[in-house]
């Protein structure tokens, strides 16, 4: 606490150790570090902004006081995540939601399925629809595998991290997210026959 | 298109799919630091003195910090009257009631009561130390005072010069208490000031908060579900206890001393038994 200046440019470690000795300021250094992919995480899982600002806040505050569990010599953001994860999955449940992934893709024309096709060039529409059929094909995966790939895909946690922010062996994580992909698979499957 | 998407190799459906996730519409990231220290400052505020916040840094800390999770805007059977009462940590003398969504996990229950020796009524609660009310009133720090209504306990538990706790078995017009282990009436005093207590209150949403009248005191009833306390004993070490019995509490303060009663009564018996303290 005494003597050492904060510096943005400090590592996780350096500032883990001083908030663990009672120095907010450290702690929030890490905040605004990890504050977006602690935030998307929670996006991702609750699928409403206003949850996952209310979850990656609390799971800040949880982190900061579980810092007398945790190792200084342990990364910190793949611990982060794990709170954040926990939290966000706690909090559906209390609140009885069904997991969706909660993907919007971005404002882009995505023609509905309304009969009223809006005009797009052929290779733009056909993406887009393949689009929604790869978000309708992981909507139907367990949420393991649904949050095994978004974590890998879309958040580009390495697997060392994904398999502490999934709280699992490291070894298993690759297999895990390769199961993943082949369920994925299985499910664009009936979809592409169906369609011929 | 889809039969194109099924011949797809492993390098092209990962590249798929991280083409979905750069299309990701997520909202724009809040700045949580502010936030994060405010409710950090709160926490330490809560907490007293400086320095002994970080003495008692941070496994003390992390149980208040855990109590002070308050959920924004969820459903709440506690009315907005009673939320703007108890939110400024008003009426009774140390004591915090804060809404939080979720209970911590309580702490294990102790295996006493499943031991085949009889007990007297609370002694797995972990409330203290028994002693006979003589000695427990010679112990304290201030007077012990006794529903009339109820006459004297069938055990009293002295935790230490500021906190007593009368216990009560279950009788006709006292029933037993939905986990009290063969107790109908639990009734806490505790010497609590602003400095030196911290006493939180941890109520689910699914419970119920009335602020009532106990004589000429205020108070507040919750009812509905078990909920958590978090409070600073005679040391200053911050302690976590949840509501032992699972029934009602009315929490009031008289005489310098905030005092918690919990039984399966209904809000208007427990006031009776409360005004009846001498």
């Amino acid at each position: 606490m005494e003597g050492r200046p904060l510096e943005a440019t400090q590592p996780d470690s350096r500032l883990t150790e001083q908030a663990r000795h009672g120095n907010p300021a450290a702690f929030g250094l890490l905040v605004q570090r990890y504050q977006e992919v602690a935030f998307r995480v929670a996006y991702l899982i609750a699928g409403d902004a206003h949850d996952a600002e209310d979850i990656a806040q609390d799971a800040f505050i949880k982190a900061y006081a579980g810092l007398a569990r945790f190792r200084s010599d342990a990364p910190f953001r793949p611990w982060l995540l794990q709170i954040v994860t926990n939290e966000a999955r706690n909090r559906r449940r209390s609140a009885g939601r069904r997991a969706h992934l909660a993907v919007r893709a971005a404002a882009h024309q995505r023609n509905a399925a309304s009969g009223d096709a809006a005009p797009s060039p052929e290779t733009a529409a056909l993406a887009d629809e393949q689009r929604q059929v790869l978000l309708d094909a992981l909507d139907t995966l367990r949420e393991e595998d649904r949050q095994a790939i978004a974590y890998r895909y879309f958040l580009d946690l390495s697997e060392a991290e994904m398999a502490d922010a999934l709280g699992c062996a490291r070894g298993t994580v690759k297999s895990r997210l390769s199961r993943a992909l082949a369920r994925l698979r299985e499910r664009l499957a009936p979809r592409g026959v169906a369609r011929g | 298109m889809a039969d194109q998407m099924l011949r797809w190799s492993d390098a092209e459906l990962e590249a798929a799919l991280r083409s979905l996730g750069a299309r990701v519409a997520y909202p724009p990231t809040p700045d949580l630091a502010d936030s994060v220290r405010a409710r950090l400052a709160q926490a330490a505020a809560l907490m007293g003195p400086r320095g002994r916040v970080v003495a008692m840094w941070p496994r003390v800390l992390a149980a208040v910090l855990v109590a002070a999770l308050l959920v924004a805007g969820a459903a709440l059977a506690i009315s907005a009257d009673a939320r703007e009462a108890v939110a400024q940590r008003l009426g009774l003398r140390g004591v915090a009631i804060t809404h939080v969504e979720e209970l911590p996990t309580p702490t294990a229950e102790p295996t006493l009561a499943a031991t085949a020796a009889p007990s007297p009524p609370g002694a797995a609660l972990g409330l203290g130390t028994r002693s006979p009310l003589s000695d427990a009133r010679g112990q304290m720090s201030f007077a012990v005072l006794v529903p009339s209504v109820l006459g004297d306990p069938d055990a009293v538990y002295v935790l230490n010069a500021s906190q007593v706790s009368l216990v009560y078995a279950p009788r006709a017009t006292l029933p037993r208490a939905p986990q009290g282990a063969s107790v109908g009436l639990l009734l806490t005093e505790f010497h609590a000031t602003l400095d030196e207590t911290l006493f939180q209150k941890g109520i689910p949403p699914n419970a119920r908060l009335e602020e009532v009248r106990v004589g000429a005191s205020r108070g507040f009833f919750i009812s509905g579900a078990p909920h958590s306390f978090f409070y600073r004993d005679a040391s200053g070490t911050v302690q976590q206890d949840r509501s032992r019995l699972a029934g009602n509490t009315l929490l009031w303060e008289q005489n310098g001393l905030t005092l918690r009663l919990e039984s399966a009564l209904d809000r208007d018996e427990s006031i009776r038994i409360a005004e009846s303290l001498r």
